[in-house]
């Protein structure tokens, strides 16, 4: 089964979606929208993040709301807490805002990387040396962007002739806050920093969940972006990054499905600042203003560290729809646009008049990976079927139109968008598959859902076969509607199934009864990633994630060539050694593409002028 | 406004770097600034140039100049004297440059840095 390009990417790319992306007919709402709590809200349950203006204090305060303080986050007094069980994230702001010893109170936000799928291999980086050359795939499945492949010689960052001036960033330290780094990876084992501390042995750390210190990548991205700011050059293999030879330090704050929070991004900002990277790459992004987010990057600039940022990859426009931390307006930040090969911004990629500073290589770019990929997917009408449990369940195999294509749909009922689901409803419908050997195995799949209030739709899955709602482990439980939209759950890591025997399981569960009519759930495109990790894997995919690191490679190269160099100084050569684009004009505060050699040969104006007379 | 003797209206109209520099006695004009933190500018090939005019407002471009190169490590100099320097109000603006060569083959050189004035009685 193909799978839908874009719609797998963050939330707000599948709201744009929406008005091609519904499950024929649409009928018009018969009840009143229940409220809808998903589980991927863009904060998480069960905790907040609070300044508290006395950190001596602070015990008290989070006994009196019964929390539990999970870590300490710099600045002094930010705590990362976790809630009781009964209270609200909005409830708990609420009421440490009531506290005299709280500064402020806020969720702990959820961001994604902004990725998109879709030196023997020098000829794939069209962002480097664009020869109009045509990106082939990697070893890893994802396919290559068709649009503008091959596209125009010419249209790159010109590193060619800065490359004549330098390829040595290593003076330079460079922290990846990412989903970490495949450290053992052929083209980026060289250009590793390493701590002189005992307790950090993997060229960085963890900051993802109860952390621990091992930072190295289940995901490919921050390995992907870590490649291609500083992938080993002139080593007769691989891919080259913008430098050659880089000093990258590996910040996981994103989990193995690229979710990152406000927490770790700050603890792995935090570390970054504290073990002297100068220069830090955040390929990442979300919808919420986030102030302790916001101060950490500040705190950032203040140590004289810039930071490079993707402006998201919604289509949006940032000065309309904001995307943190691209949006903060802070003197240290370059937030980055989307390139295609013909230097075209990119379908997907944000951008800002105001808000977005410029455009590097995006689409279809080739680096380094986490290891190898296999992906099984399930139209679920090829043997062996699904298992239906009660076998009289409602849930069916259909082929329905949507956009113009043909889609394999699993439905409860087979009415669904029309007609409702059973009263009391239970019905399950499952399938083994064989996993592994892997270290990592992703689900997603694509869903529309009409639920009454108290009914869900739940996804389990079971490693040792059978119903998975049958002492299985619960991935999804969903209840509200998707309100008539085709909508990407976000990724399940379901590494736990790695097994002969991994079932996987959709429930419709009515336990307050179905809505007069409309009710039901559709699942489509089904798929399940493997992940087998090894250090000689490389992958083309696209965003402005991709794009970013382009800019965080150039930062280093360039303050790895004027030691002297400040933040403002890194910020202003890229912005004005930019080569003018009519495709960013009004799209970035610049209208310009990055250019290493004209940031390179870029001579900011001398100050401090005076002239007196002297005798 | 102050009167102009005629003299240094002869010097003045020898104005370039080479008569300043070689010129003894009369009235100089010391011009300094801050360093570039750009490696090229303070390196072989890189320094400054500093631009003087009695217009305020003037073009670099048809403006008299004094070349200040790079001469030795750590840095290029960071001042430069006008010798005998006829009286009246003078423009002065400094430039950086090096020695890359900036896409499509433009010189590397910085934009001129704010104008200051000075009178010379």
């Amino acid at each position: 089964m193909e799978r839908l390009h874009t719609a797998l990417h963050g939330s707000r790319i599948v709201l744009g979606m929406a008005v091609s992306m519904t499950l024929l007919p649409a009928l018009a709402p018969s009840h009143a929208a229940t409220s809808i709590r998903r589980p991927w809200d863009n904060f998480v349950p069960g905790e907040v993040l609070v300044k508290f203006k006395d950190s001596q204090l602070r015990a008290q305060s989070i006994s009196r709301q019964a929390g539990q303080a999970l870590q300490e986050l710099e600045p002094a007094g930010l705590t990362h807490v976790k809630l009781r069980d009964d209270q609200a994230v909005e409830d708990a702001i609420a009421a440490y805002g009531q506290d005299a010893n709280v500064e402020y109170a806020q969720p702990n936000y959820i961001y994604t990387v902004q990725a998109v799928p879709n030196d023997s291999l020098f000829g794939q980086l069209w962002g480097l040396q664009n020869t109009g050359q045509t990106v082939a795939k990697g070893q890893a499945p994802a396919n290559p962007d068709p649009t503008h492949n091959p596209g125009t010689a010419g249209m790159d960052m010109n590193l060619a002739p800065a490359w004549d001036v330098i390829t040595d960033c290593s003076s330079v330290i460079v922290g990846v806050v990412d989903t970490g780094l495949n450290y053992t990876h052929e083209d980026l084992a060289a250009n590793l920093w390493s701590s002189t501390d005992a307790a950090y042995p993997n060229h960085g750390s963890d900051f993802v969940g109860s952390g621990g210190n091992d930072p190295l990548d289940l995901n490919g991205h921050g390995t992907h972006v870590s490649g291609t700011i500083g992938a080993v050059g002139n080593n007769g293999r691989g891919t080259t990054g913008v430098c050659w030879k880089a000093k990258l330090m590996a910040l996981r704050a994103c989990n193995t499905v690229g979710r990152c929070t406000s927490a770790s991004e700050i603890a792995a900002l935090n570390f970054g600042v504290r073990n002297n990277a100068k220069v830090i790459n955040m390929s990442l992004g979300g919808p919420s203003m986030d102030q302790a987010l916001s101060d950490a990057i500040l705190s950032a600039s203040n140590n004289d560290v810039v930071v490079v940022v993707a402006a998201g990859n919604e289509g949006a426009n940032n000065d309309s729809t904001a995307t943190y931390p691209c949006n903060f307006h802070l003197p240290n930040i370059i937030c980055v646009a989307a390139l295609d090969q013909a230097y075209a911004l990119a379908s997907f990629s944000n951008y800002g008049a105001t808000t977005v500073h410029v455009g590097a290589p995006g689409v279809n770019v080739f680096s380094t990976w986490a290891g190898a990929e296999t992906t099984i997917t399930d139209n679920f009408h090829t043997a062996p079927l699904w298992t239906a449990n009660p076998p009289a369940s409602a849930w069916t195999y259909e082929q329905r139109p949507i956009s113009g294509r043909t889609f394999d749909l699993m439905l409860d009922p087979s009415t669904f968008p029309n007609g409702t689901y059973h009263a009391n409803a239970d019905e399950r419908v499952y399938k083994t598959f064989s996993l592994g050997p892997a270290r990592v195995a992703v689900l997603d799949f694509l869903t529309q859902f009409t639920l009454a209030s108290g009914d869900a739709l739940n996804v389990h899955f079971r490693a040792d076969g059978g119903d998975p709602f049958a002492g299985g482990t619960q991935a999804l439980h969903a209840t509200g509607s998707t309100s008539g939209r085709i909508i990407a759950p976000p990724e399940f890591d379901i590494s736990s199934c790695i097994t002969a025997n991994c079932t996987v399981g959709f429930q419709l569960r009515s336990m307050t009864g179905p809505p007069p009519s409309g009710g039901g759930a559709a699942i489509l495109a089904f798929q399940i990633t493997t992940r087998q990790l090894n250090n000689v894997t490389y992958n083309v995919i696209e965003g402005t994630s991709m794009a970013t690191p382009h800019v965080t490679g150039l930062a280093a190269m360039l303050r790895a060539y004027n030691p002297n160099y400040t933040v403002a100084d890194v910020v202003n050569s890229i912005k004005s050694g930019g080569t003018t684009l009519a495709s960013l004009a009004g799209k970035t505060t610049t209208g310009k593409a990055v250019n290493a050699l004209g940031s390179l040969s870029y001579i900011n104006a001398p100050t401090g002028v005076t002239a007196v007379v002297a005798h | 406004m102050r009167m102009i003797r005629s003299q240094r209206l002869v010097l003045l109209f020898a104005f370039s770097s080479a008569a300043l520099a070689a010129c003894g006695g009369g009235t100089n004009v010391q011009v300094s600034w801050t360093a570039n933190r750009e490696t090229a500018v303070n390196s072989q090939g890189g320094g400054y140039k500093v631009y003087y005019s009695k217009n305020p407002g003037f073009d670099i471009g048809t403006a008299s100049s004094l070349d200040v190169p790079f001469k030795s490590a750590p840095a290029a100099p960071t001042s430069a004297t006008l010798h005998n320097v006829s009286s009246g109000t003078y423009y002065v603006k400094v430039v950086a440059y090096s020695a890359l060569i900036g896409p499509g083959g433009r010189a590397s050189t910085s934009a001129p840095s704010a104008e200051v004035s000075v009178v010379v009685p």
